[in-house]
């Protein structure tokens, strides 16, 4: 299911907040909205969240999502064309008197009138998700490269044509245009892998910005997003093993349970790519963040949409933590998903953008 | 009383004869000296025949006066008779230089007294020489003299078998008299003791006549001319001055201090002044209680050395070979017989005796082999005396055929092999390079095998040990020598925590090669379950601890061959994909505990991954390269390009012996072996 480029979003009132998750290619889109289920059926805040797909075409993904995940312990294939999936993000907090675990308010799916309750512990975030194929942001875009034998089976598949690339790029922008906020992917595997392959990610920012213009929608001369840069893949040993030293590698086990990693090492480390190559895609990233967003409304995560490894003694351990392993050339997933920092951009952006709306907090 | 004038008439003539005797006479009659008979100089007392040569002293008388024609006939009878005299000396020289000296003859011919003599006159002398009858002497020696192989052989038999120690040994020449003290070595060669002091006859009878014609002539019992004339002394057989004449001889007899002497008189047997001085000889010799003491020796042509190389062997004499246990692999050495005691060489000039023997070259690297012909005469071999030894090279495991020559004691020449290099190594040097034990090294090897992964890169793995082993079946000396043991090693199972746990490999403890040959056949590919490690690390660890199993043996070298792509897998997570071992097996503590515990030489052959390594990112690829050079510290193959053959010498398995060396020869095949011991004829 696709939307037309340019359409009006229809149902832009019936959502507190509307999201746009965006990433190059293979930096894990597809598996981060498979884990987005579990991280919410695995949520242990105030708040309990539930995964709802809006269309057909969003459930069956979903449902097939969790099955290769959980059950195949694999990562999904690569995305074919642009595939917009809609999902609603539903978040009650449980009144204090009567918590009524597991229980939601009914929606009439049919209905397209006012979904938010008027009761003031209950959010809909409305997540669009345009999955676009790898490449797509590249001047020759063919669907795939073909000097890319490293991450070849990681790699989306191929296009039609650059026409086609063209009419995604502008579906895309579309897309961008109307989210309130944007969860930006930044995969720090491919970007040390191949240094440039993100430079076009200030050229489609460009274009963001200039279609905001058009709508008067800019602050300033910067967007008015709220964006979540995720560190995507954090558990994977050659981004952790890099990102953290030795002793806080050993802290990770401190406690039982998955760990969770800190924005600020997500930050750090992020940086530290930045410095690490003059010509690095994390600097391009940077740089275009910075001139394009508003300082504020930028937060970094160190995500792993499938968390760590952990031993039967549910803990972290340092010297095995690894959830992937690779076995004829692909990624396989060691143990249950945990996903670590999913649905935490996903909530506090929504919090934001609804603070900023309406000057409360959810 | 015809008689009384009878008597008269001869004391006349007697008379007549000594003034004619006495009165001195021109050279052609030779010396006289009053007193003795006028042919021979025998002194006579009142003897009417002359004792050495039969002259009438007194003749018959003669009746009426002594007419110059009696006188005229009286000089003519005496002057043949003296000439015939001489004659026979001349016979006896001839026979006895003559060969060398053909001029002899003619020489002292011209020193005859008497004149020239009549045609038929020398026949006649040489007939009765050779005849030998009685009174072709000057006197009856009364010598007997033993033959010289029963006299020397005797004395040399009891020189070798120890009852003489020392002896002299008195040879009598035409020209001279030698003694030699002759002594035995710890072999029982004889030997002479120094150099021999001789005198010449005239230095013994310093009235000789200095001229060497003059003296063979009186020597060989002649009178001659020469010297003619009256004389105080002339030295003649039956002179009664040899005990003071000899006194220099027996002098240095007792410096010898010989238990035991043998006069030799070479060449000049019968010439009766040598007679008369061998029976003074002798007679000195004769001490109380030894008369088996002294022996003398006629007509001895030989010289002493060659006489000495007569004597019996006292020990009998060896090849000597190494003898190695086929169970304990001890080396013992042995002699192989090649020359038993108490063989002699014949009789004859440039004599000698062969043997034979075919002996196998040792197995390993022989370039200085030594062949060592030795006296076993004790039975630690240190102790063995060397007779001969040569140093030859072989191919290993050839068989070297060997003939030596017996020529005397303790005279072996090498006939063959060819191209020998005489000398070398002393015999102590050569037993102290013998090895206490000697057999292809125990060799154990432990193959670690991949087994999970493509089929046909599994079964390359299996084939190629397969191979080494049937070449090292066909090639190895001793197959027996090398046991193998088997460790495969499947994926860990990483996906599941449970079968994480389980076992990964599969082994063989040691066996013969065939038995292991035979378990490979077995086993098939497994599943690969991870891209960038294969549990090596357990399989070193099964190594070190796998209870109740034992890879290897003490005094074996022990070798650990890894065949395999993936390297192992770390004991904890890096910054790459590279999982870990579920076990948290060390394989770099395992690989420690294993050289320091067993010491392995480490051989491995590296194949590709199906998955490149850099792909795993990090270190991995670097880490991957750092395990395959400690697997294959000691010798590491590509897959792609390794040989059975390459694989096989790494590990030293087809030579067997590795550096070990025997230092002579291994006894050869039974049926090419024989000790024959015979004369041998032509030894140059
Ligand atoms: N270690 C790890 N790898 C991930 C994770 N998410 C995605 N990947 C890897 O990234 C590849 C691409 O993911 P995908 O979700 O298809 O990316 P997309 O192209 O952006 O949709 C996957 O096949 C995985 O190999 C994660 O949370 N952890
Ligand atoms: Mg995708
Ligand atoms: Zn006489
Ligand atoms: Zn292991």
């Amino acid at each position: 299911m696709s939307m037309s480029p340019g359409a009006p979003v229809p149902d832009r009132p019936r959502h507190d907040v509307r999201i746009g998750l965006w990433g190059a290619a293979s930096s894990g889109k597809t598996t981060y909205l498979g884990a987005l289920k579990f991280a919410a059926q695995q949520a242990r805040s105030q708040w309990r969240w539930k995964v709802v797909a809006k269309d057909p075409a969003a459930l069956s993904v979903l449902g097939e999502l969790a099955n290769v995940l959980a059950i195949q312990r694999e990562f999904p294939p690569a995305t074919f064309g642009n595939t917009r999936l809609s999902w609603s993000f539903l978040g009650e907090k449980p009144l204090e008197q009567s918590p009524r675990v597991g229980s939601w308010p009914t929606r009439d799916r049919g209905g397209g009138g006012s979904r938010t309750t008027a009761r003031t512990n209950q959010i809909e975030v409305a997540l669009d998700l345009l999955d676009v194929p790898g490449g797509l942001f590249d001047d020759n875009f063919a669907g795939y490269d073909d000097d890319d034998e490293e991450d070849e089976l990681d790699f989306d598949g191929p296009s039609t044509g650059p026409s086609r690339g063209v009419v995604h790029a502008e579906e895309l922008v579309e897309h961008l245009v109307a989210c309130d906020g944007i969860i930006y992917l930044f995969d720090p595997i491919r970007d040390e892998a191949e240094g440039d392959a993100y430079r076009h990610f200030n050229r489609m920012l460009d274009e963001v910005v200039s279609r905001a213009f058009d709508r008067g929608k800019l602050i300033g001369n910067r967007l008015p997003h709220q964006l979540a840069v995720c560190v995507t893949k954090f558990d994977d040993p050659r981004v952790l093993g890099r990102a953290v030293e030795r002793h806080e590698l050993e802290k990770l086990g401190a406690k039982p349970g998955q760990p969770k990693i800190s924005s600020d090492v997500a930050f750090r480390y992020f940086n530290m790519l930045c410095h690490d190559r003059p010509d690095s895609t994390a600097r391009h990233v940077r740089d275009g963040i910075m001139s394009t967003f508003q300082a504020d409304r930028v937060r970094f995560y160190a995500t792993s949409s499938i968390g760590f490894y952990l031993g039967v003694d549910d803990r972290f351990d340092p010297a095995d933590y690894a959830n992937v392993i690779s076995e004829g050339g692909r990624l396989r997933i060691r143990a249950r998903l945990q996903p670590m920092n999913v649905l935490e951009p996903l909530v506090k952006m929504a919090a934001e953008i609804r603070k900023a709306r309406t000057g409360r907090l959810v | 009383m015809a008689d009384r004038a009878a008597d008269r008439a001869a004391d006349r003539a007697a008379d007549r004869a000594a003034d004619f005797v006495a009165r001195p006479m021109e050279t052609r009659e030779g010396p006289t000296a009053a007193g003795s008979c006028p042919v021979c100089i025998l002194p006579f007392e009142d003897a009417r025949v002359c004792a050495g040569c039969g002259w009438w002293l007194r003749g018959g008388y003669v009746l009426g006066e002594i007419t110059a024609e009696l006188e005229r006939a009286f000089r003519e009878r005496l002057a043949t008779a003296r000439r015939r005299f001489d004659l026979r000396a001349v016979v006896r020289v001839v026979e006895a230089v003559g060969s060398g000296d053909p001029g002899v003859a003619d020489r002292l011919v011209g020193l005859v007294r008497g004149g020239a003599p009549a045609p038929g006159e020398f026949d006649m002398a040489r007939a009765e020489v050779l005849a030998g009858p009685p009174g072709s002497g000057p006197v009856d020696s009364g010598l007997s003299m033993a033959p010289v192989s029963a006299v020397v052989g005797l004395l040399l038999t009891r020189m070798v078998a120890g009852e003489v120690e020392r002896a002299a040994v008195i040879e009598l020449t035409s020209d001279a008299v030698a003694v030699t003290g002759v002594g035995t070595d710890e072999l029982g060669v004889p030997y002479r003791l120094g150099p021999p002091r001789t005198w010449n006859w005239s230095d013994l009878l310093p009235v000789l006549p200095s001229d060497q014609d003059s003296q063979w002539l009186r020597l060989a019992g002649g009178i001659g001319v020469h010297g003619g004339g009256r004389v105080k002394q002339v030295i003649t057989v039956g002179q009664d001055g040899w005990s003071a004449a000899l006194r220099p001889v027996r002098d240095a007899l007792s410096m010898i201090d010989a238990s035991c002497a043998v006069v030799l008189v070479r060449q000049v047997a019968g010439w009766p002044m040598v007679d008369d001085g061998v029976r003074a000889l002798t007679g000195h010799l004769v001490r109380p209680g030894g008369a088996a003491d002294h022996e003398a020796v006629t007509a001895v042509t030989d010289t002493l050395d060659e006489l000495l190389r007569l004597a019996p062997l006292r020990h009998g004499y060896g090849l000597a070979l190494a003898e190695v246990d086929r169970v304990t692999r001890r080396v013992r050495l042995v002699t192989h017989p090649l020359f038993g005691a108490d063989t002699m060489v014949p009789p004859g000039p440039g004599t000698a005796r062969a043997a034979e023997v075919t002996v196998t070259a040792p197995p390993t690297r022989s370039d200085d082999l030594t062949l060592a012909v030795v006296a076993p005469v004790e039975d630690d071999p240190r102790q063995w005396r060397p007779v001969a030894l040569a140093r030859c090279t072989t191919p290993p495991g050839s068989a070297v055929h060997v003939r030596v020559a017996l020529d005397g004691p303790g005279r072996v020449r090498f006939l063959d092999p060819q191209d020998l290099r005489i000398g070398g190594l002393s015999w102590p040097r050569v037993v102290d390079r013998v090895p206490d034990e000697f057999g292809a090294d125990h060799a154990d090897v432990v193959f670690v095998l991949e087994l999970s992964g493509a089929d046909d890169a599994v079964t390359a793995r299996l084939r190629l040990v397969m191979d080494l082993l049937d070449l090292v079946e066909a090639e190895h000396p001793e197959p027996a020598a090398v046991r193998v043991g088997l460790v495969g090693y499947d994926d860990h199972d990483l996906l599941d925590w449970r079968r994480s746990q389980l076992p990964v490999l599969r082994t063989a403890p040691a066996a013969a090669m065939a038995d292991a040959a035979v378990v490979l056949r077995g086993w098939r590919p497994s599943t690969p379950r991870h891209d960038y490690a294969a549990p090596v690390e357990d399989a070193l660890h099964a190594l070190n601890e796998l209870a109740g199993v034992s890879w290897w043996r003490d005094g074996a070298t022990h070798y650990l061959v890894t065949i395999g792509a993936r390297p192992p897998h770390p004991p904890r997570q890096r910054d790459d994909l590279t999982a870990p071992c579920p076990a948290r097996r060390d394989w770099r503590a395992e690989m420690d505990q294993l050289i320091a515990q067993v010491g392995v030489r480490r051989v491995a052959v590296r194949g590709t991954p199906a998955i490149a390594m850099a792909r795993a990112r990090g270190s991995a690829a670097q880490r991957a390269d750092a395990a395959w050079r400690q697997l294959g510290a000691d010798a590491l193959f590509a897959m792609d390009d390794v040989s059975t053959r390459e694989l096989a010498s790494a590990l030293g398995l087809p030579a067997g012996y590795g550096e070990q060396v025997l230092p002579v020869p291994l006894a050869g095949p039974s049926a090419d072996s024989r000790g024959t011991a015979g004369a041998c004829g032509g030894a140059g």
